[in-house]
């Protein structure tokens, strides 16, 4: 089925702002409301909301299954990877770039980092979903 | 039915106390949130006190979604274009 142009202009004009939205929550995950999920879910509508007006065919010529994947798994790793650094610091987990003036945006260390990380890691996987779920429903 | 459903569950809840435990971990995390460096005490709480339990539940979504891949035919037809 066919979305009619008003929905697939509006679409591609709100999907940018989300996409905005989102990484600004995460960045700032450590000092307002938000963090690393849910920023990513908000990631992972601005895609979502493409893929329901325009089809799963023509998302996936920008954002491939293959690149939804790799982000997912390369973001997963090096969350674990962050971890086990802490080891090398201290302890597993430690917060080993810890610094800056509390309440700035550069401060808290691997906190940011790993939010980050989460945000990359639920958005891919959301979208990841949502392109499994749609792939044999294709009557466009 | 619903009204009766409505005053069942009201003389349930209602009499239940809602004041907050205040128990040594809240208080510990009130106290002690210089110890991480961030303001947000419920990002310190997620990314740093309990981080552990943030990357288990990234890794229930990544087992669930790839799951999910997995039942739904994995790398068969996986770019519709080239069907």
């Amino acid at each position: 089925m066919r979305m009619s142009p008003i929905v697939r202009n509006s679409s591609r004009l709100v999907s940018p702002f989300l996409v905005a939205y989102g990484a600004y929550m995460i960045v700032n995950g450590h000092i307002t409301p938000g963090g690393g999920f849910q920023g990513g879910v908000i990631l992972a509508v601005g895609v979502i909301l493409l893929i329901t007006s325009h089809g799963y065919k023509a998302v996936q010529e920008t954002f491939s299954v293959k690149l939804v994947k790799l982000i997912e798994s390369q973001a997963l790793i090096l969350i674990i990877a962050i971890s086990i650094t802490g080891l090398f610091f201290g302890s597993y987990f430690y917060n080993f770039l810890k610094g800056g003036e509390p309440g700035t945006l550069f401060s808290g260390g691997t906190v940011v980092l790993f939010n980050i990380l989460i945000g990359l890691e639920v958005g891919a996987a959301f979208t990841l979903l949502f392109y499994m779920l749609l792939r044999w429903t294709e009557i466009d | 039915m619903a009204i009766l459903l409505v005053i069942i569950l009201a003389s349930i809840l209602l009499p239940l106390d809602y004041s907050r435990e205040r128990s040594d971990s809240y208080d510990y995390y009130v106290t002690n949130w210089e110890d991480v460096g961030i303001s947000n005490v419920v990002a310190a709480i997620l990314a740093d006190w309990r981080a552990y339990d943030t990357l288990g539940e990234t890794v229930v979504l990544f087992t669930a979604v790839y799951g999910v891949y997995i039942i739904l035919g994995g790398e068969k037809n996986e770019d519709v274009s080239d069907r």
